[in-house]
């Protein structure tokens, strides 16, 4: 059995962190953009990667491990916000701990700023707008996960559009 | 609604955006630190949120009635834990080792567990059992062989936990079965049983079984009279992977019979999967009156609840005087 799926569901780590490496820059990607904030991005990106491990029995191959994951790991960050909402607050214009604190030097300018501006919308425009444009969830599927209706959804995504594309325009 | 499309500046840099950033490197040796030597525990079910009994329910159904109900409850509870005593273990066949809380059967031998004043537990040749508690319930581990349990008693007095999952008695006779892998079969003759891990529950009544793996939450309740070729497809569902395709198999195998089968496998299956079980379900056993099909989808719990309280076979949902009583006799019971 070479499955690392499989394997890890036995209790096998070592088959874990290959897990880890093949979607780790998937789920910080999400957390970073959700969270808007890198050290927020980090310890949830953590908290997925452990919930995952304690969840993996319920991994029944309904979907393909990665949608699995990310879904789990947009369960996770909604959870988490929904707790500490605070912590959305925090996110500050140029922050020190905004998504360029995690930019590589690899990043455009044009890359950063448009980062920066996702990073600066209102949490709950800026998750519709992550789940919707970024990760493509449906507004349906955004609405069971988030708990808001599909118009509010639309409305949000709307919102966000608007404000990014005014913020780029500066 | 602006929607983006060609043309769109913000959409044509929305899409230019990478999916991956790499995580800074230290991250997986913390993440690592927070994984432990193995799956995590199984946690010990709460009955409430087993039954999905909100706290809101509490407050507007069954306040009027809390207090007398507390009293009255707490009473019996008392009366019961006092009666449940102990454990008791004598041979039934050859010479089985009784010794430090453990029953080990071997080829020959077997043993017969009293529970307190709940009931008995046969253990079979080949067989290792540790008693692990008794009180605030009288809990055992399973750890290979075979078990029959016969209880009357209220539920959750009586817990068995084995590799790979924890089986809670809610009033009945059953068959536990455990392999050497730590796998077990859970056959129950009278009553139900509730098979949980992982978070995960699995309602098992008479007449049905259910296997369990490590690693795995609890398979799917199947009823013995299933076909083969569903039993099949529902081990593949529940332990490798089977997915979508061994999902399709069990709806076109299903019969009028296996309607817990279709209900557990509801809240198990995602997207047009779960949205084809809804309507195998609902040709078997349309969902009551109040009960939307678009709320099952969704897994609004008491859409969920209610179709099962009006499932063929289904043991229902206990009272919440029940429910009460066996919350109340658990809290006498850590005192």
């Amino acid at each position: 059995m070479s499955d690392p799926v499989r394997l890890a569901q036995q209790g096998d780590q070592a088959a874990f962190g290959q897990l880890y490496r093949l979607h780790a820059g998937r789920v910080y990607a999400l957390c970073l953009r959700m969270a808007g904030d890198a050290v927020e991005a980090r310890r949830l990106t953590q908290d997925v990667f452990v919930r995952a491990w304690e969840r993996l029995g319920l991994f029944r191959g309904e979907s393909a491990f990665s949608s699995w994951l990310y879904r789990l790991a947009v369960n996770v960050v909604l959870a988490d916000r929904r707790a500490a909402g605070r912590r959305l607050r925090r996110v500050a214009l140029g922050g020190d701990a905004a998504p360029d604190a995690a930019a590589p030097g690899g990043w455009s300018e044009e890359r950063l700023d448009l980062e920066r501006a996702i990073a600066q919308l209102p949490p709950g425009a800026r998750a519709v707008f992550v789940l919707h444009d970024i990760e493509g969830y449906a507004h349906e599927e955004i609405a069971a996960m988030t708990g808001i209706a599909a118009g509010t959804s639309k409305a949000q995504l709307h919102r966000a559009r608007r404000l990014l594309r005014r913020a780029l325009e500066r | 609604m602006s929607e983006p499309g060609r043309g769109d500046e913000l959409a044509a840099r929305v899409r230019a955006l990478p999916r991956d950033i790499e995580p800074p490197a230290e991250l997986w040796p913390d993440v690592a630190a927070r994984l432990g030597r193995g799956p995590a525990p199984r946690p010990i079910p709460d009955p409430d949120r087993a039954w999905g009994l909100s706290s809101r329910f509490v407050s507007w159904r069954v306040r009027p009635a809390l207090a007398a109900a507390l009293v009255l409850a707490a009473l019996g509870a008392g009366w019961l834990h006092l009666r449940s005593g102990g454990w008791r273990a004598e041979a039934t066949a050859g010479a089985p080792v009784l010794a430090s809380g453990t029953v080990i059967t071997g080829a020959t031998s077997s043993a017969r567990l009293i529970v307190g004043r709940l009931g008995e537990v046969d253990v079979e040749p080949d067989s290792r059992v540790r008693l692990l508690a008794a009180r605030p319930e009288h809990r055992l581990a399973l750890d290979v062989g075979t078990i029959r349990a016969t209880i009357s008693a209220p539920p959750r007095l009586f817990v068995v936990e084995t590799p790979s999952a924890t089986a809670t008695d809610l009033g009945c006779q059953y068959t536990l079965a455990v392999d050497p892998r730590g796998g077990s079969l859970i056959h129950v003759t009278v009553g139900w049983v509730e098979l949980s891990g992982f978070g995960e529950t699995s309602v098992v009544p008479f007449d049905m079984s259910a296997y369990s793996r490590p690693g795995f939450a609890p398979g799917t309740p199947f009823a013995d009279r299933a076909s083969d070729s569903l039993k099949a497809a529902l081990y593949r569902f529940d332990f490798e992977h089977g997915g979508a395709g061994a999902v399709r198999t069990v709806l076109a195998t299903a019969t009028g019979g296996d309607v817990i089968t279709l209900w557990h496998l509801v809240a198990r299956t995602d997207g047009d999967v779960r949205l084809a079980v809804v309507e195998r379900l609902a040709a078997f056993a349309p969902p009551p009156p109040g009960v939307s099909r678009a709320g099952a989808l969704r897994l609004r719990g008491r859409d969920l609840r209610r179709w099962w309280d009006a499932l063929p076979g289904s043991p229902g949902t206990p009272p919440w005087w029940q429910r009460l009583a066996v919350g109340i006799s658990a809290w006498l019971g850590v005192l």
